[in-house]
């Protein structure tokens, strides 16, 4: 295993997984001096009846909940932030708990920063490295496997009045407890348990392949690699799984780790400009641009990509495999995968950029946004972290192909 | 505990607000026990001795650690006049690990780390009690610890140095998070009984209870651990059946390599076989029954010898 | 009981002409941001995605020295001397430490690896930010040699992506620009 020249390595979250984990959270709100907790979560998480088994799981003790605020849209927004924190004030809160997706959590991290350094505008404190002084607790309990945004130092929060998005950097992000409940996941529908396995996928891959790696990144995302290629498709095809949906919580918490210090690369970099230009949801991105991002930085990481053929599919295909065609059999795996999971999820996991289709079965990407897309990635900071430059052009080649999910053609790939 | 009262003092003459602990052992223990003094305005610094007994956060704290780490400095607890405590808010906030301090040592001061980061890794993460979290770190140790521990007992670079800094870093993160294991009791048993360093105690207990778990409590050791310790490629061309053997062996083929640095048996340190039956009962009262008192004495009796446990451990 | 004199109070020393040479060499990039929103059709492209209230403070923590780049009313880059006071500065990027910025600015490390070993703190826009990173990259391939340039940047730009008569074009009158301001 390489050392790095230089590396940072910072986890403080405590982790508390397991079948009755929700049961722990009293105690661990007494540990860290808090007894007034607000929730903060969404309508799709409270009509799945989430929040009464958080609820029913602290009955009995000392906690007495300040506030529900569960309206949080599917994408963070600062008014939103605002508004939540206006709410945690005026009740009295010294606590929160977030209980939902990306979405939720970053809404909560944005709430805390306000509500533990004052001020009524977040902006002042978007950047990386702005926030500077511990916040209040904040406890996050994922409700998909996920984000990994329980065990990451970035919350990602958007200003539509002024058409930004915003990012915040920062150690005192991280949430003080993380709480893995696989009762949280029980419900969720296969095609979102698709997709957003895929996200945690990503992250560790990613994690595994880009610049900034180091050495307990590494082992962070091979462990979370294999768990979740050995459990998705079983808890899709068995959703009542309670196992496999733990192993995929703690698969998405590790990746999440991995990703968090060590960064992502250019899967994310065209993944939140697709989001942001088309509003895809995060995790089907990353599920289609996958295989496009390990086959444009092959001829710089491709010894890396060899060496997660191992966790993507087990020693024997591993073995079985000459050496220099793993890098390319580990991608054919993540793509069979995402194919696996399209028969599973009876065709509603995207495979290509045209297959996306929304609620109304209207088709979200259109070739024509392509070249928005393009311009947009070139302002996100994660190209920073992939082993090969990306300008404009590179971006459309890329999209191009993902748009008809075509495989790459890597001899047209601008070699550095 | 002098030291400790009058440091505390020092620290608030000066107006100080956080402790950086340059070193390792009782430096870092030291540092913990003046952390504790001052950030609570406790003046009995023994009150806190034991488990938990620390009320609330501590002042930050900044390890940066020499090449002959314990194995504690990053782990939640502190050695203090012989009195264990242990506390979540030990954990440091920072551990730096810098070439510059952590430069060319000699093997012997960085053998006895080495032991023990060795023993609690192999204990966090081979067997079935293991968590992933845990896993990360002890996993990632272990590469580090077989690299460089395979080179002694040359001299290790500063590269090495600086890479067995990590995984002591590492290992110790991982051993504040899992049950202490039976090696680790035993070690500390025998190391209290008799003054021999726990290090090398458990060097030379590590490979008899991993017969032992193997051969007589018929557990399995995960095959992790040959992944840990050998990499992808040797994991993968290791048949599924030889896995677990060749791991011990590999563990095994470790400390034989060290045989001039350390000691084979119990009996070259010159423990007396008398007192092995009262580290055993505290080892396996510590341990919390995992091992019996029967199960502890064979591992004493077969490390105090050198005879390796019985035979029939690849008949599973 | 220890004495309190036996511990007298560390006092950190000044790296004098570590702090000269980086001073010197922002000096350089300030005034290489000016001359080559103005000469080179990339950086120029890349200045005028940048939001017209773009006011940077590029600096090392904790004392300094300071770069400060932003727009004047038309628009133009500026570069606005090493003194921040006064100026309604919208990005800071802060160089954790004195040490990591001789390692930037002796091209040890390129802007990539310093963003991938934390070296960097940004308090403002990202995006813009990243805009900042790319220039910096584009003036190392201008105005130093190949075999400097090539172990800080991640991919040289090959002819078909920088003619060379626009990279020794730019350069020569990006140096020009630089010395009589």
């Amino acid at each position: 295993m390489q050392l790095p020249g230089y590396y940072e390595f910072c986890c403080r979250v405590k982790t508390i997984s397991g079948h009755s984990a929700l049961e722990r959270i009293p105690e661990a709100l007494e540990k860290l001096g808090a007894k007034k907790p607000m929730i903060i979560t969404d309508k799709g998480v409270e009509g799945a009846g989430l929040i009464k088994v958080l609820n029913a799981a602290m009955k009995g003790s000392k906690v007495k909940v300040g506030a529900v605020y569960d309206n949080v849209p599917p994408d963070s927004d600062i008014k939103v932030v605002h508004a939540v924190s206006k709410i945690y004030c005026d009740k009295g809160c010294d606590a929160i708990i977030a209980v939902g997706g990306g979405s939720v959590i970053d809404t909560a991290k944005g709430t805390n920063i306000l509500v533990s350094l004052g001020g009524d505008d977040l902006m002042r404190y978007a950047g990386a490295g702005a926030v500077k002084h511990k916040l209040k607790p904040l406890i996050a309990v994922p409700t998909t496997s996920g984000t990994g945004s329980e065990m990451t130092l970035v919350a990602v929060i958007a200003d539509y009045e002024r058409n930004l998005k915003l990012a915040f950097v920062s150690y005192f992000l991280l949430p003080d407890i993380a709480i893995l409940d696989p009762r949280m996941t029980k419900t969720l529908p296969p095609a979102i348990t698709a997709f957003t396995a895929m996200d945690a996928m990503t992250h560790a891959v990613e994690a595994y392949t880009c610049m900034a790696k180091n050495p307990l990144s590494d082992s962070a995302a091979l462990i979370a690699i294999q768990l979740i290629s050995q459990n998705v498709l079983n808890v899709i095809r068995n959703p009542g799984d309670m196992e496999g949906r733990l192993a995929l919580a703690n698969g998405s918490a590790l990746a999440g780790i991995a990703f968090s210090n060590s960064m992502v690369g250019m899967v994310h970099t065209i993944g939140h400009a697709t989001g942001g230009a088309c509003h895809v949801p995060h995790g089907v991105c990353m599920s289609i641009y996958l295989p496009y991002g390990l086959e444009y930085n092959m001829h710089r990481n491709g010894n890396l990509t060899a060496e997660l053929l191992y966790p993507l599919a087990g020693a024997r295909v591993y073995q079985a495999t000459p050496r220099r065609e793993r890098a390319e059999k580990a991608v054919a795996i993540i793509r069979q995968l995402n194919q696996d999971l399209h028969d599973a999820t009876g065709k509603r996991h995207a495979r290509c950029l045209k297959e996306i289709f929304d609620r109304d079965g209207k088709q979200m990407v259109a070739k024509e946004s392509l070249p928005l897309i393009a311009q947009k990635a070139m302002g996100d900071a994660s190209q920073f972290y992939n082993p090969e430059d990306l300008d404009f052009k590179d971006f459309m080649f890329v999209l191009e192909a993902a748009y008809e999910g075509v495989p790459l053609d890597r001899r047209r790939v601008k070699k550095g | 505990m002098g030291v400790i009262r009058d440091l505390a003092v020092l620290f608030k003459d000066r107006g100080c607000d956080s402790v950086v602990a340059l070193g390792d052992g009782a430096v870092v223990d030291t540092a913990k026990g003046v952390n504790m003094l001052v950030s609570t305005g406790a003046e009995n610094l023994m009150d806190f001795a034991g488990e938990n007994l620390i009320p609330k956060r501590l002042k930050p704290f900044v390890v940066v650690p020499g090449c002959g780490a314990a194995g504690f400095e990053v782990a939640d607890r502190a050695m203090i006049e012989g009195r264990a405590f242990v506390s979540g808010f030990l954990f440091p906030d920072l551990v730096c690990i810098d070439g510059r301090m952590v430069k060319s040592a000699p093997p012997e001061d960085v053998v006895g780390a080495a032991l023990v980061a060795l023993a609690h890794c192999v204990e966090a993460c081979a067997f079935p009690h293991n968590n992933p979290m845990t896993d990360m770190y002890a996993q990632a140790a272990l590469q580090f610890l077989y690299e460089h521990m395979r080179r002694l007992p040359r001299t290790p670079g500063t590269k090495g140095c600086v890479a067995l800094a990590n995984a002591f870093a590492m290992a110790g993160v991982a051993f504040a998070n899992a049950p202490a294991g039976i090696v680790h009791h035993l070690g500390m048993a025998l190391a209290d009984e008799t003054n021999i360093p726990a290090a090398m105690a458990m060097g030379i207990l590590l490979p008899h209870y991993l017969d032992y778990k193997t051969a007589v409590m018929k557990q399995e050791i995960r095959e992790e651990l040959l992944l840990a310790l050998a990499g992808i490629d040797a994991y993968c061309a290791t048949p599924e059946n030889e896995r677990q053997a060749r791991a011990v062996a590999l563990v095994k083929g470790l400390l034989r390599g060290m045989k001039g640095l350390v000691p084979q048996t119990l009996g070259e340190l010159r423990v007396p076989a008398y007192k092995l039956k009262s580290a055993a009962a505290f080892a396996s009262e510590r341990s919390g029954g995992r091992v019996d008192l029967t199960g502890c004495m064979t591992i004493l009796e077969h490390a105090h010898s050198g005879a390796p446990i019985k035979q029939g451990r690849d008949a599973k | 009981m220890i004495s309190h004199n036996d511990y007298p109070e560390i006092k950190p020393k000044k790296k004098l002409i570590k702090q000269i040479y980086v001073w010197i060499i922002m000096l350089v990039f300030g005034r290489a941001f000016q001359a080559a929103s103005r000469v080179d059709k990339g950086a120029k492209a890349e200045f005028d995605a940048m939001p017209a209230d773009f006011m940077l403070d590029f600096y090392v923590m904790p004392n300094g020295p300071h770069m400060v780049v932003g727009k004047d009313d038309n628009g133009r880059i500026k570069y606005y001397g090493w003194n921040p006071a006064g100026k309604k500065i919208t990005l800071f990027m802060g160089i954790k430490h004195l040490e990591a910025g001789i390692k930037m600015f002796t091209f040890q490390e390129s802007s990539c690896t310093a963003v991938a070993r934390d070296r960097l703190e940004v308090d403002g826009d990202l995006p813009v930010a990243c805009g900042v990173l790319r220039i910096m990259d584009l003036l190392e391939v201008m105005l130093l040699p190949k075999i400097v340039t090539k172990l800080g940047v991640k991919r040289y730009p090959k002819w078909s992506q920088m003619s060379p008569l626009r990279k020794w074009a730019s350069r020569l009158l990006v140096y020009v620009r630089l010395t009589t301001g």
